[in-house]
């Protein structure tokens, strides 16, 4: 145990040393956290933030009919230009001029990018606009009722947040065992292991627990930091999150023991492994929807593994609804192919040196 | 002719590094790509059909809304999968769990009493009142691009069932039409026009930062530069070929993005435009001299290394290469302002068309000069005090 102990204790010194491994599994996932918490960490999809439309001051009926609308406010401006110039600036989100029978609206991209409202705000500026001149408000009342996914309601960050933690489980466990069963037999590490008594399954053991032990908690302190500094709603379930998150480290481990048997040059499996990350953080629909995305390309974002982690980590963090079953199965899974992985690599690595 | 040879040299031996191959001449390519397919879908979804749930009964009205989602869910290019169920508690608590599991896109509950009202509606209308208008529940699922789009599309679809409600009930309507502009774009927005200049200040950074910043700071650590201070070949010769050969990588690699976005992806970007020229050219300058500022801040590779790695995402997404920044809070603002990349994808954009710089034309040119001018000077400083 004492052995255990000990490689356990130098993994962690390791981890901090090591700059990339660090980078990839804590300042990595912190870096996307922080630019997306400040960039979309405001905004909510379902429609209930303002927006703020700017419309020419002369045009007092215009005004009045933004301002009626839920979700709108006006403000007046001196002319076209000063309002362009406004939405460039990120002072106001759009703006409305009317002219000969035309409701001309104006977006930037950043506001279709963050409210997807916005892009029918001509249609409903020009209803509310005709329909003013009837003194008819609405026909029919249309009420909206926007269901969270989750347990608990949260912002676009809050959703976004839980597909970084599953990047951080999947950098930290994959690139780790790249390092353990490609990088360490390459620089004889493993070779001198074996002429020491320790055993080869307490070697495997100490190194796998101190990455697996680094690799929960930077996941857990992404989690944590999101909270605290940008406020996000989680109801946690705890156990289901460490169940989770713990054997999706395994399962990543799983697939960077994989990637190490498959190519003996660390550096190729290492390269793969940083292709199937951005590949992942492209298809997995962890920041990117994928409901447009044509049907074979939806098939392909469904086999990869990230997509299963990330709706663990979400189902554990109640921000969307899923049954433990589905949580275990996965986690399950993930056990059962590590300890076969890592039985057949593991022996193969040591044998061979 | 020696600084030539060198030059041709130092480019080969780089680009016959697998991974330098890969990652600075392939994986643009392939970003370019994975970007055309995830984002233009986003901002037209013509082709793609949502499951909408329509919770109604018997009644006029009612029957008038089922026919118009029937029409918009026929044929190959249909809007809606449309499902049609009958109105009650229990078939709502059922589509409400459909919905949460994403089996369903939208449900749009006509309630029991939504004829009635109408009806009502209609009568005080007439009569000069001013009644409350009947209502429809839409239930959406938050945090889902495939709902929230959805329910643009039923709201439109009311709106001008509305007009024809009150058309019928003898009112006259003015004609008003509706049209969107993108701010700054001079036609009609286009992804890859937007996104294509950005790829090629992507590649150039990718180059100062690992192609240049890290490979640089080898060098130094090996004390090659110093070795080759003891050669007939004087070390500025050296620097000299070395900047000559990222400028061959450089151009291969913006041949390659160019070829994709005009090939394949169609942009209407013309590359040999003076201002696409004009701004290539200060982006290389500019990004490169930070590459070797990076390198001559950095005592060994892998400080070098995780440097470029830190810088790297921020510097991409908070430059504005993939997304405007310009309303970012002012707590990450001061690196959107700080940032080169800010000033050269605004000022490239603006100068081709395809999105108005909140920066007067003189500030995009200015600052990634002074970010130049600062670079060189310290490596120089830097250079001269450790290598020469």
């Amino acid at each position: 145990m004492r052995v255990v102990f000990s490689l356990f204790l130098s993994t962690l010194k390791v981890f901090y040393r090591d700059k990339m491994t660090f980078f990839f599994t804590l300042i990595f996932p912190l870096t996307f956290v922080i630019i997306f918490g400040f960039v979309f960490g405001g905004s909510s999809s379902g429609g209930d933030n303002k927006l703020l439309v700017g419309v020419l001051s002369s045009d007092e009926r215009l005004y009045s009919v933004v301002n009626n609308i839920e979700n709108l406010e006006a403000k007046k401006f001196d002319s076209i230009s000063s309002i362009r110039q406004a939405i460039l600036e990120g002072k106001i989100d759009g703006g409305a001029v009317y002219e000969d029978g035309k409701i001309k609206i104006i977006l930037n991209l950043t506001t279709m990018q963050k409210n997807p409202f916005s892009r029918t705000l001509g249609d409903t500026i020009a209803d509310r606009f005709i329909k003013s001149n009837i003194k008819i408000d609405k026909v029919i009342d249309l009420k909206l009722t926007s269901i969270e996914p989750g347990k608990v309601s949260t912002s676009e960050l809050g959703y976004m947040i839980p597909g970084v933690v599953a990047l951080s489980i999947f950098n930290g466990g994959m690139f780790s065992m790249i390092a353990l069963f490609g990088d360490y037999k390459k620089r004889g590490i493993l070779k001198r292991f074996s002429v020491t008594p320790i055993e080869p399954y307490l070697f495997t053991v100490g190194m796998i627990l101190g990455r697996f032990v680094v690799t929960l908690a930077s996941a857990t302190v992404v989690l944590l930091f999101s909270q605290l500094v940008f406020r996000v709603n989680f109801s946690i379930n705890w156990l289901l999150y460490l169940v989770s998150a713990s054997t999706s480290i395994l399962g990543m481990m799983a697939f960077g023991i994989l990637l190490s048997g498959i190519f003996s040059e660390p550096s190729v499996a290492s390269e793969v492994g940083s292709v199937l990350m951005t590949t992942m953080i492209f298809f997995s629909g962890i920041y990117f929807p994928l409901e447009f995305l044509p049907e074979y390309l939806r098939r392909f974002g469904s086999i990869l593994p990230l997509a299963y982690v990330a709706q663990s980590i979400r189902i554990s963090t109640g921000v969307e609804t899923g049954s433990a079953i589905f949580v275990l199965n996965i986690s399950l899974m993930m056990t059962i192919v590590f300890f076969i992985l890592v039985f057949i690599f593991g022996n193969k690595a040591f044998k061979s040196e | 002719m020696k600084i030539l040879k060198l030059a041709d040299y130092l480019f080969k031996s780089l680009i016959r590094d697998k991974s330098s191959f890969f990652w600075l001449l392939i994986f643009p390519v392939i970003l370019l790509a994975i970007m055309m397919i995830i984002f233009p879908p986003l901002y037209e979804t013509k082709s793609v059909t949502f499951d909408l749930t329509l919770m109604s009964h018997k009644g006029m009205f009612s029957e008038i809304i089922e026919r118009v989602f029937n029409e918009v869910s026929k044929g190959e290019n249909k809007i809606f999968q449309l499902k049609v169920v009958q109105s009650s508690e229990e078939n709502l608590k059922r589509e409400l769990e459909n919905l949460k599991v994403k089996k369903t896109n939208l449900i749009v509950e006509i309630p029991e009493s939504f004829d009635a009202q109408m009806l009502n509606w209609f009568m005080l209308k007439n009569m000069g009142g001013n009644p409350p208008p009947p209502s429809i529940n839409i239930y959406s699922l938050r945090h889902q691009a495939s709902s929230e789009t959805a329910y643009i599309i039923v709201k439109n679809i009311f709106q001008k069932l509305e007009l024809e409600f009150i058309k019928r009930i003898g009112y006259k309507i003015e004609e008003v039409t509706s049209e969107t502009e993108i701010v700054g774009t001079k036609d009609t927005f286009s992804f890859i026009d937007f996104i294509y200049p950005g790829i090629v200040i992507f590649v150039v950074f990718m180059t100062g930062l690992f192609g240049i910043g890290t490979d640089m700071a080898w060098l130094k650590e090996k004390g090659i530069i110093r070795r080759i201070n003891v050669t007939p070949l004087p070390s500025s010769n050296f620097i000299i070929s070395y900047i000559i050969s990222r400028i061959y990588l450089i151009i291969l690699q913006i041949i390659l993005v160019t070829l994709t976005a005009k090939l394949i992806f169609k942009t209407t970007v013309n590359p040999l435009s003076p201002p696409f020229i004009g701004y290539s050219l200060l982006t290389i300058v500019c990004l490169s001299s930070f590459g070797f500022f990076l390198a001559s801040i950095s005592k060994t590779t892998n400080s070098a290394n995780a440097i470029s790695q830190v810088l790297n995402f921020p510097m991409q997404f908070l430059g504005g290469l993939y997304f405007p920044v310009t309303n970012v809070p002012w707590a990450i603002r001061w690196i959107v302002l700080i940032n080169p990349i800010t000033y050269l994808a605004s000022g490239i954009r603006d100068s081709l068309g395809i999105l108005k710089s909140p920066y007067s034309p003189i500030i995009t040119i200015t600052v990634p000069i002074l970010w130049t001018v600062f670079c060189f000077l310290f490596t120089i400083k830097r250079f001269n005090k450790e290598e020469f």
